[in-house]
């Protein structure tokens, strides 16, 4: 069985948000609502930079649902709506989901969630985005589902193919042969909140 | 038919059906996404989903081609389509958008009329025969009263689309009524500069791209591609990955300049001077490759001290007819003149006398003008130290093949012309143009084939009147004059343009332009704030709502707009409206109707197409075609000579012209302009007194979530970047008492800007930045375009938007 996981080479990284855009639009999200998101490293505020002119620096980090080994918000969903697939996609199922909120109080990456409080809300009429895209509903939560129903067909997620950069390389990690286990073994990486024992499968090339 | 658009097993399966551009999409680099359908267009049954050929075309310097995913009648999605080559395949955030911008809420739907003040927006919806017919009588009643020139036809870069865009029909329009066409002074002074060298009029200075990767070095000037233009960024991070050294030269420690090897800041508008000081230096050490300047410049031929002109064999022998003209040099083997075409050996420096006329090598005034620059005064003015400065010169000249990055940055100073001239005469005397890895890049524009546009513009004999630089409108609108002789111009036709948005110095518009335009016509797709000071607003239909054509720039490709949905609501093709509007003013037999498939046809008409097998029916069969065919990659200079009249780099131009000559004041210029010489900036220049008053250099930002305007208002983008901002150094923000988030204003004498003021020590001291496109309605007050100036270089005739002082401070409310 595979293991999916994606690697993200930050030094390519350029912050240009298609890979959101993608992601926006291929899974017909809502208004104000982001599955991928694009930090600017160490301010709030997009594209600062930090440091001193000229020796300013700007560097981007973008983050998604980290598809965890040990998924904190499996554990803590009180209806089983949070599950986590036997490739490592952790899932979320909208009919089942209450919108308590346990996912994102236990999951320590912070942004890769929301929480619909409303009647999902779009800025067109109809269902933009793939046919299967998932449906939204309100009172739920929504977050990255690494495109499980184009990986269901042996596709790969949206944000992949999109990148300008080429950054996003998505693959199975216990294939030895795959490019992600090739570039993991190949390039220096960090994982976000290693200390919280999450295991998450998101791994930023250095 | 598949959803599966990047499923590879669906393309082995097409490769196998034996499509030649499937096969080249298969072989492309890793990474490329194959695309799912080679079908052509036709009805689906419900829930199938289809995909159309769609070149994204709003000129941001890429030609991004997508697959607009349609489903029951609608575009759901777009995906980045595979180009032949992989490197060049790709996307950006925002033509994934491009759904939401055809289904946009406020996409323009029907026609209307003004029913307040200009731009008080209120409208009054009304047909398209009533649209017409209005149209149509008031611009014969304005012809009638005032003569042809009085109808302006104002066309811009908001479609790059052959038939519909700007440079298609409209074109035909502005020819049969002899109107006054506005003179394009958009990013014109960067190539206006490298033609005085290189010739190949404004865009033609540019390489391939994927000729980075033959560079050793290549110095970003000026630009910004990581925001600007990803695509190009990443064949320059690609390049970078094979070892190419980039160096980043900016104002601004930008992104691309993040992700460089080197950063270069410098101060606003001196990038002119440090050219001319690394030129100095590379002579002084000898850093010059003579043999290259011997055999691929000017350099050598000799200029005439009486009139500044070439020594040419046309001097004292008449030429036979067909014979083509030569130059003098001198053969320094056999101490006599001798003609260029036949010399091996030509003497780089000295005076000689021919024939009784006294001459000196073209490269020996060169060197005398840019030994004038002062290596203390460049390292003051420019803010770098000399010792990098040698280093610079060092890097670009003695490093094997190096290439320059530039776009219109520089451009946007008054000298920015001055710099593009200066830019190709250090690639000429270092070796670095003509060559693999050298060259002047950025922007490349195909030149490779040419349309038939006169067969499409050319009708009743009538042609537009051309010369009046958009920089200059405003003041032929408020004097209603040209050449010092009346020229009343009273009403206006805008399509594919936000010109009042995108024109400098926006309150001329309402001092100058508004009150003496009678009667304006604008079509568009969106409510610019050219529409919104409109008389008549018309819907244009978008971009997958018609078949259009789009030669790219940036890439080699000539690529079909497959037609995916008709056009929505009541909208019309651009090339639609111009012909009904023509009709209706009697010019019928000028404007038959042909399809748009049949005026692709008219522009793909001239032989060259046919030799090349680069025929219609094969563009409709494959959609991408690479039309590019002397070079791979392409790189100007080397395939075939310069088009100058020496075939060289003309180091010495001895008849520079005005890019346009409206009348404006050209005195002693042509002399001076022969070569380089560093002229300040206009207003941003420390020595101008007004730096007093507006201590800070203004910026336009190129934001990536707009194109010039474009993308305004889609919303998904503006969750993202919802409003405009002030950026500034916090050294200067400290300075005036302001902090992050505060609403402050930008302003001088000119106008003002209101916005949030973001701070950031990516942006120089002394200099304040805020991205371009915003509309007047999303400000707190004013516009970013206020600020701005339309005085212009004579000779360039191009907006100066970065020559221009301001200062900050906080918003104490007010318009």
């Amino acid at each position: 069985m595979a293991k999916y996981g994606m690697a993200i080479d930050l030094k390519a990284c350029i912050g240009c948000h298609t890979c959101s855009v993608a992601c926006k639009t291929a899974n017909n999200l809502p208004k104000d609502m982001w599955w991928l998101r694009i930090k600017t490293e160490g301010t709030d505020v997009m594209d600062n930079s930090t440091g001193v002119y000229p020796n300013a620096e700007l560097k981007y980090m973008p983050i998604n649902c980290m598809h965890c080994d040990n998924a904190p918000c499996v554990a803590a969903c009180p209806t089983g709506a949070t599950a986590k697939r036997e490739d490592g996609i952790v899932t979320m199922n909208a009919d089942m989901c209450i919108g308590c909120g346990a996912c994102v109080s236990a999951c320590p990456y912070e942004g890769v969630r929301t929480l619909n409080t409303e009647e999902p809300a779009y800025d067109v009429e109809f269902a933009l985005g793939a046919a299967d895209a998932p449906k939204h509903k309100a009172n739920t939560v929504e977050k990255c589902t690494l495109c499980a129903n184009r990986v269901d067909k042996g596709e790969k997620p949206y944000c992949i193919d999109v990148c300008p950069a080429r950054c996003r390389v998505f693959g199975d990690l216990d294939d030895p042969e795959s490019e992600i286990s090739k570039l993991l073994r190949e390039r220096q990486y960090t994982r976000l909140a290693e200390d919280k024992g999450t295991g998450p499968n998101i791994f930023y090339l250095i | 038919m598949s959803k599966d658009v990047f499923n590879l097993t669906m393309n082995r399966r097409q490769f196998l059906k034996g499509s030649a551009a499937a096969a080249a999409m298969l072989t492309a680099a890793p990474g490329v996404i194959a695309e799912g359908t080679l079908e052509t267009a036709g009805a689906e049954p419900a829930g199938e989903e289809k995909l159309y050929n769609s070149p994204c075309r709003s000129n941001c310097f890429q030609s991004c081609t997508l697959n607009a995913h349609v489903r029951d009648g609608k575009v759901t999605m777009m995906t980045p389509k595979a180009y032949p080559n992989g490197d060049y395949t790709g996307c950006c955030l925002k033509g994934l958008t491009i759904p939401q911008r055809t289904y946009s809420a406020t996409r323009i739907k029907y026609p209307m009329k003004r029913a307040g003040e200009r731009g008080e927006d209120k409208w009054e919806r009304i047909t398209w025969d009533e649209a017409i017919k209005t149209i149509a009588e008031k611009f014969m009643e304005t012809q009638k009263t005032y003569g042809d020139q009085a109808i302006v036809v104002d066309s811009g870069s908001g479609n790059y689309g052959l038939v519909h865009g700007v440079q298609g029909m409209v074109n035909r329009f502005a020819y049969a009524l002899g109107a006054t066409k506005i003179n394009v002074c958009y990013d014109q002074a960067f190539g206006y500069g490298t033609d005085r060298a290189i010739g190949g009029s404004v865009w033609l200075h540019g390489n391939e791209p994927v000729d980075y990767y033959n560079s050793k070095v290549v110095f970003i000037w000026g630009s910004n591609p990581v925001h600007a233009q990803p695509q190009s960024w990443r064949i320059l991070a690609k390049a970078q990955s094979m070892g190419v050294k980039l160096v980043c030269i900016d104002p601004i420690k930008s992104a691309t300049a993040s992700k460089c090897d080197e950063f270069v800041p410098i101060q606003p508008g001196t990038d002119l001077l440090l050219t001319m000081a690394m030129m100095r230096v590379m002579i002084e050490n000898g850093w010059i490759d003579e043999a290259s300047m011997k055999a691929r410049s000017t350099s050598p031929m000799l200029v005439r001290r009486d009139n500044g002109l070439y020594l040419k064999k046309s001097d004292f022998t008449a030429l036979a007819e067909g014979e083509e003209e030569d130059f003098y040099v001198w053969d320094a083997d056999a101490n006599a003149a001798a003609f260029s075409s036949a010399c091996a050996n030509p003497a780089l420096e000295g005076v000689y006398t021919v024939e009784g006329v006294e001459c000196e090598t073209a490269y020996a005034l060169l060197k005398a003008r840019v030994m004038e620059t002062d290596l203390d005064y460049a390292a003051e003015k420019t803010g770098i130290a000399k010792e990098k400065i040698v280093e610079l010169a060092d890097l670009y000249a003695r490093s094997g093949a190096t290439g320059v990055y530039a776009n219109y940055g520089i451009d946007h100073y008054q000298n920015g012309h001055l710099w593009g001239f200066a830019l190709a005469c250090m690639a000429s005397i270092s070796g670095n143009i003509g060559r693999k890895g050298c060259g002047l890049s950025g922007l490349f524009v195909n030149s490779s084939i040419t349309f038939d546009y006169a067969s499409m513009y050319v009708s009743n004999g009538k042609v537009p009147n051309g010369v009046i630089p958009q920089t200059a409108i405003g003041q032929v609108f408020r004097e209603q004059q040209l050449f010092g002789k009346p020229y009343p111009i009273r009403a206006m036709y805008t399509s594919c343009s936000n010109s009042m948005s995108n024109f400098a110095q926006q309150n001329q518009w309402f001092d100058d332009i508004l009150p003496n335009l009678d009667f304006w016509v604008v079509a568009d797709v969106e409510m610019t704030d050219c529409c919104r000071y409109a008389d008549i607003v018309l819907p244009a239909a978008f971009w997958l709502e018609v078949d259009d054509l789009r030669s790219n720039y940036n890439n080699p490709y000539l690529t079909y707009q497959e037609k995916a949905i008709d056009p929505l609501y009541e909208s019309k093709p651009d090339g639609e409206i111009v012909r009904l509007i023509a009709h209706a003013m009697g010019l019928g037999e000028f404007f038959p109707e042909k399809s748009d498939k049949e005026w692709m046809q008219v522009l793909m008409g001239l032989p060259l197409f046919g030799q090349l097998g680069l025929t219609f029916d094969r563009l409709m069969e494959e959609k991408i075609l690479r039309s590019v065919w002397n070079g791979d990659p392409f790189v100007r200079g080397e395939t075939a000579p310069f088009p100058t009249p020496q075939g060289r780099v003309r180091i010495y131009n001895e008849n520079p012209l005005p890019r346009t000559n409206w009348g404006q004041d050209l005195t002693g210029l042509a002399e001076k302009e022969r070569m380089p010489y560093f002229k300040a900036p206009n207003e941003a220049w420390s020595e101008n007194p007004l730096f007093e008053k507006y201590p800070l250099v203004y910026i336009q930002d190129h934001s990536r979530f707009r194109s010039h305007s474009q993308w305004f208002n889609v919303p998904v983008l503006r969750e993202l970047d919802p409003e405009p901002y002030i950026r500034m150094n916090p050294d200067d923000a400290a300075a005036r008492g302001l902090v992050e988030g505060d609403i402050a204003e930008m302003y001088n004498d000119r106008g003002h800007a209101v916005a949030r003021l973001r701070i950031d020590p990516a942006v120089r001291p002394g200099v304040a930045t805020m991205p371009k496109g915003w509309q007047r309605e999303q400000f707190i007050a004013g516009c970013y375009q206020e600020m701005t100036n339309t005085s212009s270089d004579p000779m360039a005739c191009n907006f100066a938007y970065f020559d221009a002082l301001v200062d900050v401070r906080k918003y104490e409310g007010g318009n």
